[in-house]
């Protein structure tokens, strides 16, 4: 190596090091309060808004600066535990309930009705505002919310002369019918996420109030439903090991009669299978035994790292108020927690290109009028859901009996109640 | 008749000789048939990966048998990357943050392996067992005290908090010793009874011996940079400062993916990675000693 070559990376080095070293992030000025605010991935799409939004309310208050973090979905679980392990937690997280649930397990989030006024806790829809509870005590503001409507395949439906399924308990014998008719599976009711449990409630399940206990007949009558599914073909095999995503992908790719999920979804199939989006017919969700709907809530919480709750949940406010939330409406498909944004042109008037939507829009709205969050909150949500998905997948594969397989879920379940109850 | 007979027997007997050679093209046909299938089944993911950044807007991508081949191909998709994120910015970021973490890695090391391999002192085998067990551990354990550690040096949202993590590492170390312990010591005496102290004989003679390690551990070092994602996730909240994956990973939206666009992003950004690849695979199958007795 010559003396040359030598000088030549070494400068390169330092170049690049004090590029490295300067661009540091600047201190906030001293006069204004930072409320940091971290959403799950809704960048770019609704920066043009979120930015709008953020700089209307740093115009109304001059002494807060907001600091908006666009974080990816995957990962927004990991970053956040990074950042409060680090006592760096953002002021205000958008979190999924079954994540905000967790977090107030250990008391780490703060109470919005302490900080709320009434008057603002009255603009949401009260079943959704209750839903996000846990002892007792509020842990998140629910923001935007989303309901499975379903997306049929019509062709597949017509290949199979079959009906749409009016209710869950259809499904199996129309998927039977489609899968001998065209070869193709009718339902993908996925493990990941919350479905399995969210599916044993609008199969009639409950749960006890005081400690999420299960009845038999209900863990029998779901485990059955999922058998007599797997069993009848309606299902493919590979709902055992994979994700939502895998429905979409199937669905798209004409091998799902029926797809359940939000009417943002068709907006993905338009650019995905664009051939295939002529083929779709939307309708409401099939039926549940006690005829009511779920409904998915992202939340806004603030954590008790926060050094300005106060702050925090006035933003909080501003943001999910119902004007704010009837215009993030106009850049996204999703539907506002506060029944007021309803009244909004958005929700009111239709749009006559987009019919496939328009149809998907009404039904979501009437899901979400008579829509409840089915799952409460529970204590160890995920190894809760982890012993309900083994043993029903041991009864689809046929591993061991219904009756097993119920004594072997309510034993798994009880063991984890009871060690969060003690 | 007597032709036919000569023919009749010069056939067998041209068979004869040609079989070795026959049998070593079979044996060679079946070697690259299989060697292909292989190549083909890891390159199958990239091609399905490129087919759909060179797709229409009016073709279905997940359709069923799977088109490999767009029936109206073209290059929009790339030119949307550009246009859906700043992905220049995410581009200077990332190369910024791979050359720096690249250099800092060869240099510490290096310099980290030589007493290792070379010198005497106390503690030597337990210090090294000591950082290669380091490997063993996951990142998702070091990551939450890592984070902890950067924060309090004010590291976080800073390029420097990227290239800390990557800036001398276990492997990295135990790679350049195994090379450092390959170079006769023949060489490192004569040097010493040159005059050279240790600081001229890491430079002078060590170095240029392990060149082709050195380029190795360049490669490996800038293939997990340029594709870390979790490390600039955690640390990183400004998306000016965003590297590739973070910027790459924002085209796959929450309402709605554009797989067209996610996929042009992905090919877009494993280009360098490529590039870096190509100019040095050269040194990879390259032996240390071959060198040194070059020398």
């Amino acid at each position: 190596m010559t003396a040359r070559y030598l000088s030549l990376l070494a400068s390169l080095f330092i170049a690049l090091a004090v590029i490295a070293f300067i661009a540091r992030t600047p201190p906030p000025a001293d006069d204004c309060t930072p409320i940091e605010f971290w959403t799950m991935q809704l960048s770019p799409v609704l920066d043009d808004y979120l930015n709008q939004a953020i700089a209307d309310y740093e115009q109304l208050n001059p002494h807060i600066k907001i600091k908006w973090v666009d974080v990816a979905w995957a990962d927004m679980e990991r970053k956040l535990l990074a950042a409060v392990a680090a006592n760096t937690a953002p002021d205000i997280a958008n979190l999924n309930p079954q994540f905000s649930s967790k977090l107030a397990e250990f008391a780490a989030l703060h109470n919005p009705e302490q900080f709320m006024a009434q008057t603002a806790i009255a603009n949401y829809f009260p079943k959704v505002w209750q839903a996000n509870q846990l002892h007792g005590q509020i842990f998140g503001v629910p923001w935007y919310l989303s309901t499975n409507i379903a997306i049929y395949n019509r062709a597949l439906f017509t290949a199979a002369n079959a009906p749409f399924p009016q209710t869950l308990a259809d499904i199996p014998a129309i998927g039977r019918q489609i899968k001998q008719a065209t070869g193709a599976y009718s339902f993908f009711p996925s493990f990941d996420g919350s479905e399995l449990l969210e599916n044993h409630v609008l199969l009639g399940g409950q749960f006890t109030p005081a400690d999420n206990r299960l009845h038999p007949a209900d863990v029998r009558r779901t485990l059955a439903y999922y058998r007599d599914l797997y069993q009848s073909g309606a299902v493919p095999p590979s709902v055992l090991i994979d994700g939502h995503q895998k429905a979409l992908d199937l669905f798209q790719s004409g091998q799902l009669a029926i797809l359940l999920s939000g009417a943002h979804m068709l907006h993905s199939i338009m650019l995905n299978a664009p051939k295939l989006a002529d083929q779709i017919t939307v309708g409401p969700h099939p039926k549940s035994a006690n005829d009511t709907v779920n409904i998915a809530a992202m939340n806004l919480v603030v954590p008790r790292q926060s050094d300005h709750p106060q702050k925090a949940f006035d933003f909080v406010a501003f943001i999910t108020s119902p004007a704010r939330q009837a215009e993030m409406a106009t850049h996204v498909p999703v539907f506002p927690s506060t029944p007021a944004s309803l009244n909004a042109p958005i929700f009111t008037n239709a749009d006559p290109d987009n019919p496939q939507y328009e149809q998907a829009k009404a039904y979501s709205i009437a899901q979400l009028k008579k829509g409840e969050v089915l799952l409460p909150p529970m204590q160890r949500y995920s190894k809760l859901n982890t012993v309900f998905a083994r043993q029903t997948q041991r009864v689809m594969l046929e591993e061991i009996s219904l009756t097993e397989g119920t004594t072997k879920l309510i034993a798994d379940w009880n063991k984890i109640t009871r060690a969060s109850h003690d | 008749m007597k032709n036919n007979s000569n023919q009749s027997l010069a056939i067998p007997h041209f068979s004869l000789s040609a079989m070795p050679a026959i049998l070593g093209w079979m044996r060679r046909l079946g070697q690259y048939t299989v060697l292909a299938s292989i190549a083909l089944l890891f390159i199958g993911p990239f091609l399905w990966l490129l087919s759909t950044a060179l797709k229409s807007g009016s073709e279905n991508i997940f359709q069923y048998p799977p088109d490999l081949i767009p029936d109206e191909p073209t290059l929009s998709n790339f030119a949307r990357v550009f246009e859906a994120v700043p992905f220049l910015t995410y581009f200077f970021n990332s190369a910024l943050v791979a050359a720096l973490a690249v250099s800092c890695n060869l240099l510490f090391c290096s310099l980290a392996a030589y007493p290792l391999a070379r010198l005497k002192f106390a503690g030597k085998n337990a210090l090294f067992l000591l950082l290669i067990s380091t490997m063993m551990l996951p990142f998702q354990l070091l990551m939450i005290p890592l984070y902890t550690i950067a924060v309090n040096l004010g590291l976080n949202n800073s390029y420097l908090g990227l290239i800390v993590p990557h800036a001398c590492t276990a492997f990295g170390v135990f790679l350049m010793r195994q090379a450092f312990l390959t170079i006769p010591k023949q060489l490192e005496e004569s040097a010493y009874i040159e005059g050279l102290n240790h600081w001229q004989i890491w430079w002078h003679i060590m170095l240029p011996l392990v060149k082709p390690t050195l380029a190795t551990l360049a490669v490996f070092t800038f293939i997990g940079v340029w594709g870390d994602f979790l490390w600039p996730l955690i640390i990183m909240d400004e998306q000016a400062k965003f590297t590739l994956p973070l910027g790459v990973n924002k085209l796959a939206g929450t309402f709605g993916k554009d797989w067209r666009l996610v996929a042009a992003g992905a090919i877009l950004s494993i280009i360098p990675t490529l590039i870096v690849f190509v100019f040095t695979q050269r040194y990879f199958i390259s032996g240390a000693l071959k060198n040194a007795v070059k020398g």
